[in-house]
């Protein structure tokens, strides 16, 4: 119990210090129990595969809630049953780019809130000592510059994979103020690389963790994403 | 459900038919193939007890591992995990030339499968047969029994019918409908176009 307190404190303070080194994700202080919740599922190591895939499906609707509000909308007149009414709807399209394997879990419940989305799909190894991305897949559409582009990725850990497919993004056209970065667990280096590479780059995510181990995997963390959501351990 | 596949076969098929239609029609083609894939799997008795008293129902027999083929068998993934939410997911990804039948595995990420599992491959369209041959040979390689893999796509080939047909005999497999042929750039004919490209709006 100590050490689990122990823990939520440390958590709450890096956080602090993230946002006070203006190294800030771009997450909100919001639906704060929510997310401490499904995390708590997602974090233990006990959690039966069923339960872990529900979790996960309730933490990517606020994550994609939370995207919403970084991208721009336009208003629409339309008519209720008795008069009227100003709403709104996106301003323009979205592509949603779910990074192989683990970005597939959070893909179902992301088009349920971005219907019309596309879905371009990218899956890349990189080998952390030459520091050389391996793409195995790549299926883009064309980027105009105009669209907002919503990456997936459960792990931000050292950020080498997301800054390689930012750096994709940016040759293939895409507006580096219209990406948003969704995950579901941060190491404080991912968060650093991606912001000194691409400050305007908002990044959404659940929690911010304390450290990388020395095998690059986030501590506290939760394990392997993938292989815990695909029951392939 | 033969008009449920029909009807909704119908939209998939329909060119105007929109991005969201074509998501919302694939999910619910899915569900009626789920369903199809159930009655085929092997179940045993287990006792249970109601607030009211004893019983028996069924349970699976096997432990069932889900492949969907990149890209459009993810499309099939969500659905089937409703429907088999136990399940493991091995997820596998290749390119096949046609020409020297050489398949290039650029991604393979299976789950320990033993001959006690029951495998559903999913991948919507069965076009010549030789990406899901492929796949069935490495399940195989990995310890599968033939008998115990399951195809779930929604249309087929005659052609791809019998290239699988022929080399694993066993082999159950589910489908919406088996089209006319394949045209020369091996398109399902009519078929609904590429799947992929239609349902992640790639095209």
């Amino acid at each position: 119990m100590k050490s689990t307190k122990m823990i939520t404190a440390i958590l709450a303070c890096t956080q602090t210090a993230l946002l006070a080194n203006g190294l800030l994700v771009d997450s909100q202080n919001k639906m704060r129990n929510a997310k401490q919740l499904f995390t708590t599922i997602l974090r233990n190591k006990n959690t039966s595969l069923v339960d872990y895939r529900k979790a996960t499906d309730s933490i990517a609707s606020i994550l994609a809630c939370e995207a919403m509000d970084h991208i721009a909308l336009k208003k629409v007149t339309a008519q209720t049953q008795l008069a009227p009414f100003v709403g709104l709807e996106f301003d323009t399209n979205v592509v949603l780019v779910p990074i192989l394997r683990s970005g597939l879990c959070l893909l179902p419940t992301f088009l349920r809130y971005f219907e019309t989305a596309r879905v371009d799909f990218v899956g890349l190894a990189r080998d952390e000592q030459t520091a050389q991305a391996h793409w195995y897949y790549k299926n883009f559409g064309t980027l105009t510059g105009n669209e907002y582009i919503i990456i997936l990725d459960p792990m931000l850990a050292t950020g080498g994979t997301a800054v390689e497919v930012l750096r994709k993004l940016k040759t293939s056209g895409a507006n580096m103020d219209k990406i948003i970065f969704v995950s579901v667990v941060c190491a404080p280096d991912g968060i650093e690389k991606i912001k000194t590479e691409f400050p305007n780059v908002k990044i959404i995510t659940v929690s911010v963790d304390t450290h990388l181990n020395d095998k690059k995997f986030i501590v506290p963390g939760l394990g392997d994403f993938g292989d815990r959501y695909f029951g392939t351990e | 459900m033969k008009t449920a596949k029909k009807i909704l076969m119908t939209q998939l098929r329909d060119k105007t038919t929109s991005r969201t239609t074509f998501r919302n029609t694939t999910q619910q083609l899915t569900q009626v193939l789920a369903h199809e894939a159930m009655e085929h799997l092997q179940t045993k008795t287990k006792n249970i007890e109601t607030p009211l008293a004893q019983t028996t129902g069924q349970i699976y027999t096997d432990d069932i591992v889900l492949v969907p083929i990149l890209r459009s068998g993810i499309a099939m993934l969500h659905t089937f995990l409703q429907y088999f939410q136990n399940a493991a997911v091995g997820i596998v990804g290749l390119k096949r030339d046609e020409k020297t039948a050489q398949a290039h595995w650029y991604y393979e990420n299976l789950p320990p499968i033993t001959n006690n599992h029951q495998i559903l491959i999913l991948d919507p369209m069965l076009a010549t047969g030789g990406t899901a041959i492929e796949t069935l040979k490495k399940l195989k390689g990995r310890g599968a029994q033939e008998e115990k893999i399951m195809l779930v796509t929604m249309v087929c080939a005659p052609e791809g019918l019998d290239a699988v047909k022929k080399t694993f005999p066993k082999t159950k497999i589910i489908t919406a409908t088996i089209d006319e042929k394949l045209n020369a750039d091996k398109f399902i004919v009519p078929g609904l176009g590429d799947f992929g490209d239609r349902y992640f709006g790639t095209e």
